[in-house]
């Protein structure tokens, strides 16, 4: 059994002080793993100069200090780590399960959903607890979280006009992507549940709850179980292991 | 020293150097928008370079000194007042119990730095004391500064230091870029409408990102391709499926979704601090 990895890399300048890696490894979920991969071992093996390293999807963004380092040092220290990465360098992340409401009034897009997706609000929940989701990336605002696998049966398009306000918490999807809104900020993605805690809090460490390469299931509750999960502690509200 | 702010100004905030390191939970680095402006400004009192900073935006506030000390202004467009009196530029002022401060704005000021001497006693979040706005949320309440808020730091008689570090150049309104990932998604006609000529900040522009009045057509064959969200920067320069080219700012988003044509020199950063709604500006490729 081999444990390298076959993936194409890109490495290109992007300004003075950062570098943007784009990896193709055939899929998304395979691109993702090296992207993951590389991004730890960039951090363990603590490249002088790097500053911070942003992985969202098939590329890593790294920001380095110009005066410490310079754009072919680093070209040539990630081929080097991309060179010697193998499948025990993906990050096994968390294993979530997390109850959430599907119910009004926080599916704010059930009834144009159901049209749109000719299905009824029951099979479309169904459907999407149904499913294993990967956080593909934490990023655009602190803690926005971004879900992979969506089933295609959910398929949707984002709204024409965004909201001004969708609430913290909220459950979204658009194309094939799902998210979790982390404040109350403005969106334009379909709000078809909400979670009985905030992903994001300033006082936790680390004050973003999910981290890019878990996985989580979603567990419906009714809104009289979700009013009382609210009002406890996050820890005993969700599950949690790592994975395999 | 201690100072009273007897108003706030527009949006008066705590900065300093940020919070890099965050960016994979999303988290921007911050931080003052002007860096050499900071630093000049906290050199002129005779604190650590990257000490914490009073950022004003637009309008100033008014400050009564309750314990005595020294402040400095950096700021093009501001001017500081003491009890009344302009102050001149780019000097350390001392101040004594009962006296007033003011930071008045001309006409062309958008952001100006105000160094406190001594040792801040301030909220730290992530390693700075950095205010942080998403949305309407304040992630680090105690960098917001209201009337009545008073602001103490613990004296250390340090003296400044004699130093090679120069007063920050006047604010240039020629922005240096570079190619930016998908700077070959903009043909020719595409490149002129963006670069070399001048181009108007327009509202809403802040210090997540400047919107710009332009107009710009991406390469036919690239106009309906949906980017996978990857990674930008503090003055990557994005443009909308309309066309509006954003320059994103210090406490801009991590990743995005829209195609990123330009990257603004980190030496270009500090001009943009000083760009406001109306101002313009011109996006200058750098040569390679």
């Amino acid at each position: 059994m081999t444990l390298s990895l076959a993936f194409k890399m890109a490495i290109r300048p992007f300004g003075d002080s950062a570098l943007l890696v784009d990896i193709d490894a055939g899929n998304t979920d395979a691109s993702s793993d090296i992207v993951m991969a590389l991004n730890a071992q960039l951090s363990q093996q603590c490249i002088r100069g790097i500053t911070q390293t942003t992985p969202s999807y098939n590329s890593l963004l790294v920001s380095f200090e110009p005066e410490r380092t310079q754009h072919p040092v680093l070209q040539t220290e990630i081929h080097a780590i991309a060179d010697t990465i193998n499948v025990q360098d993906i990050p096994k992340g968390n294993q979530w399960s997390i109850p959430a409401c599907f119910d009004a009034p926080y599916a704010l897009d059930c009834a144009a959903l159901e049209t749109e997706l000719s299905q009824d609000w029951q099979s479309i929940v169904d459907c999407f607890c149904a499913a294993e989701y990967r956080v593909h990336a934490v990023g655009f605002l602190p803690g926005f979280t971004y879900l992979g696998n969506l089933p295609d049966a959910l398929y949707c398009n984002r709204l024409r006009d965004p909201r001004a306000t969708v609430p913290a918490s909220s459950i979204a999807i658009a194309g094939t992507q799902a998210g979790i809104y982390p404040f109350d900020s403005p969106g334009g993605w379909r709000i078809i549940g909400r979670l009985p805690f905030t992903v994001f809090q300033t006082q936790a460490d680390p004050p973003a709850l999910f981290q890019a390469n878990d996985r989580i299931r979603f567990e419906a509750v009714n809104p009289e179980v979700f009013e009382a999960l609210e009002q406890r502690p996050i820890a005993s509200v969700i599950k949690q292991a790592t994975r395999r | 020293m201690k100072l009273q702010f007897v108003t706030s100004g527009l949006r008066t905030t705590t900065q300093d150097l940020g919070r890099p390191g965050h960016t994979h939970m999303g988290v921007p680095s911050g931080g003052a928008l002007d860096r050499s402006a900071m630093r000049y400004a906290n050199h002129l009192v005779g604190n650590a370079l990257g000490a914490p900073v009073l950022e004003v935006t637009l309008s100033g506030p008014h400050l009564r000194c309750l314990e005595g000390g020294r402040v400095a202004l950096i700021g093009s467009g501001f001017d500081l007042l003491l009890n009344g009196e302009p102050q001149r530029a780019l000097l350390p002022i001392s101040v004594n119990p009962g006296d007033e401060l003011v930071i008045k704005s001309s006409e062309n000021g958008c952001r100006a730095y105000l160094s406190v001497s001594g040792e801040w006693r301030a909220e730290r979040w992530l390693g700075s004391a950095s205010a942080l706005r998403i949305g309407s949320h304040e992630l680090v309440p105690g960098a917001i500064w209201i009337r009545g808020d008073i602001l103490e730091t613990r004296d250390r008689s340090v003296e400044p230091w004699p130093s090679t570090l120069l007063p920050p150049q006047p604010p240039s309104d020629i922005i240096r870029v570079s190619p930016g990932p998908e700077y070959e998604w903009l043909d020719e006609h595409g490149r002129a409408q963006l670069l070399s000529k001048r181009i108007r900040v327009i509202d809403p522009s802040n210090r997540v990102g400047l919107r710009t009045n332009t107009q710009v057509q991406l390469r036919e064959d690239k106009r309906r391709v949906e980017m996978v969200s990857s990674g930008v920067q503090p003055g990557t320069v994005q443009l909308t499926h309309g066309g509006q080219a954003i320059i994103l700012m210090r406490d801009g988003q991590t990743i995005g979704g829209y195609p990123r044509v330009l990257q603004c020199a980190s030496q270009s950063l500090d001009q943009l601090a000083h760009l406001k709604v109306g101002d313009e500006l011109i996006l200058s490729l750098i040569d390679s």
